[in-house]
């Protein structure tokens, strides 16, 4: 099995390959500039976190819009990749009215898909100026904060998940479950 | 996990692979990373590593002689006196960026001529992940990153560099350390900064504010040691501020705004803001608070005033833990200890005010500048 990290260029995207890589799954950086035909032989894909706002700035994100909409292989995005994905799909995403840095609650209202293995409130590491305001058609909201009403997303087919924390840093209490749970979806 | 004995497989043909036959110097400042890797290449490569010291004018007090001794069984350290050099070049430096690109400038000036003196052409140092992360990211210039950024040394200097622990990051180093059987006081040593003081002397670099960054460290440094924390250190800047009429407001407290600025990190941006203080409370729940209301705005440091006094300088003690330093929390420390230190910091000619840092990674930075 092959994961690709589509790289935009954020902080912990390195802590996403090597927490992967010490689950014992090969994955790999992939510029998002690449053609999609470019994509073949991954079994799922990461979109990780970055210093671009999507709503502006789409266009230097590469070809990820496209690989969001016709890649059809189980789809993971952090951060950045969250709010690309709630984006590309018709949600709405927005400068944020409380932007977070550093510690946040985590409110966990279905702990099943990407978030099984949470209880129902749980300390997250945070680090974003945007949030997606509305999910697009066909997406679930699983968990919140306090101050960000949308932290993680499920699509209706169970195969596109996202975070708006960051599961692969220290600070953030059992993340590495985000990626096993996803690499369990990855393997079926 | 992380497993140093793959990690040496792995890395020890590469290394013999780049350097050949020929001698390399390996760039040492005391902190874990960099005497970590100058170990590793002794231990391949025997005693063709030259392992050298630059006194940079911005070490602790007594560091290099005390780096030389804790070495003394594993290699010969050379230390090298370029104090007055940079300090001559660097003084009156006040943004923090120009300060670290001029240091960067000066130091590999510097090994430069001494790998020359030794008629080599490879230079060891001690770069982990957490370096090249942030120079790429345009979060601070990690003097120590240079391939990654299209720097092209040999070009420049004339020497590649090798540099063995690019992928790791902090906690792996301290694993590998403890692997090749490096004594407890390098394994587990306080990690410093290449830069070293000048980092922690906040703005404008004068003679008078480094020599109270050093006494402020030693304060600081001798009554944490012992709560271990995985980073602690004091940084100095003018006392200078002004008063947030909207924050004050909001908060129901007086919000100081200083002139001086700190380097943070907001949304994989760097972020080279203002710093803002607030009046001294216990409750950690609130002060955490009240530091995120002051940093979602455009404030980079939320700062808790422990101490003030006549003087200049404010003292920021900054206590966090990590383990890989890519993110960072505050130690909770309770008043009675934060005033304890501030008794002492206050003795320090010139100290006018003492602040406790309260502000995680992000959207700060573990350093200030």
């Amino acid at each position: 099995m092959k994961v690709g990290l589509i790289y935009f260029g954020g902080q912990y995207n390195h802590l996403i390959l090597k927490n992967v890589k010490y689950l014992g799954v090969e994955i790999n950086v992939v510029n998002p500039s690449i053609g999609i035909d470019q994509m073949k032989g991954y079994d799922c894909v990461i979109f990780s976190g970055g210093p671009q706002s999507v709503k502006e700035e789409l266009h230097r994100m590469g070809n990820s819009p496209i690989f969001v909409k016709e890649l059809s292989i189980p789809k993971l995005g952090i951060c950045l990749g969250h709010q690309l994905i709630a984006y590309v799909l018709g949600g709405r995403v927005d400068r944020a009215d409380n932007p977070e840095f550093g510690l946040v609650k985590i409110t966990v209202d279905d702990n099943d898909t990407i978030l099984r293995g949470f209880p129902k409130e749980f300390s997250a590491w945070e680090s974003h100026n945007d949030e997606v305001k509305e999910p697009p058609p066909g997406f679930r909201v699983i968990a919140g904060s306090q101050t960000t009403r949308i932290q993680s997303m499920v699509s209706s087919d169970n195969t596109t998940f996202t975070v708006q924390f960051h599961p692969e840093v220290k600070h953030t209490e059992n993340g590495i479950q985000v990626f096993k749970n996803f690499l369990d979806v990855c393997k079926k | 996990m992380f497993e140093p004995e793959k990690f040496i497989e792995e890395i020890e043909p590469q290394v013999k692979s780049i350097v050949g036959n020929n001698r390399v110097v390996a760039a040492v400042s005391g902190g874990v990373d960099s005497t970590t890797a100058a170990a590793l290449m002794y231990r391949i490569l025997g005693d063709r590593v030259i392992p050298v010291m630059l006194d940079t004018g911005f070490l602790r007090e007594d560091e290099a002689e005390s780096v030389r001794l804790m070495l003394r069984d594993i290699m010969p350290l050379k230390v090298v006196d370029m104090s007055q050099k940079f300090l001559s070049s660097l003084e009156g430096l006040k943004d923090a960026e120009e300060k670290r690109k001029k240091f960067r400038d000066l130091f590999y000036t510097a090994i430069s001529e001494i790998i020359k003196t030794h008629e080599s052409k490879f230079l060891v140092q001690g770069t982990i992940a957490a370096d090249w992360i942030e120079t790429q990211g345009g979060i601070k210039t990690q003097h120590n990153v240079l391939v990654q950024l299209g720097i092209n040394t040999e070009q420049t200097w004339g020497f590649s560099l090798v540099e063995p622990l690019a992928d790791l990051y902090k906690n792996e180093v301290r694993e590998l350390a403890r692997y090749l059987g490096l004594p407890k006081e390098i394994s587990e040593r306080q990690p410093f900064p290449g830069p070293g003081l000048l980092v922690r002397c906040v703005g404008a670099l004068t003679r008078e504010k480094l020599k109270i960054t050093r006494k402020s460290n030693k304060v600081v440094e001798s009554l944490l040691e012992p709560l271990k924390p995985s980073q602690y250190f004091a940084a100095v800047f003018e006392s200078n501020f002004g008063i947030d009429q909207r924050l004050s407001e909001i908060l129901g407290d007086e919000i100081h705004v200083y002139e001086t600025k700190a380097t943070g990190v907001k949304g994989d941006v760097r972020s080279y803001g203002k710093m803002a203080s607030f009046s001294l409370r216990n409750d950690y729940k609130e002060i955490r608070e009240v530091s995120r209301k002051i940093t979602s705005g455009d404030f980079t440091r939320a700062l808790m005033r422990v101490w003030k006094g006549e003087g200049n300088y404010t003292v920021a003690i900054r206590a966090v833990n990590t383990e890989d330093f890519m993110t960072a929390d505050i130690l909770e420390l309770d008043t009675s200890v934060l005033t304890k230190i501030a008794e002492r910091l206050a003795m320090i000619p010139g100290v006018g005010e003492v602040v406790y840092d309260v502000t995680t990674k992000p959207p700060a930075t573990i350093e200030f500048e």
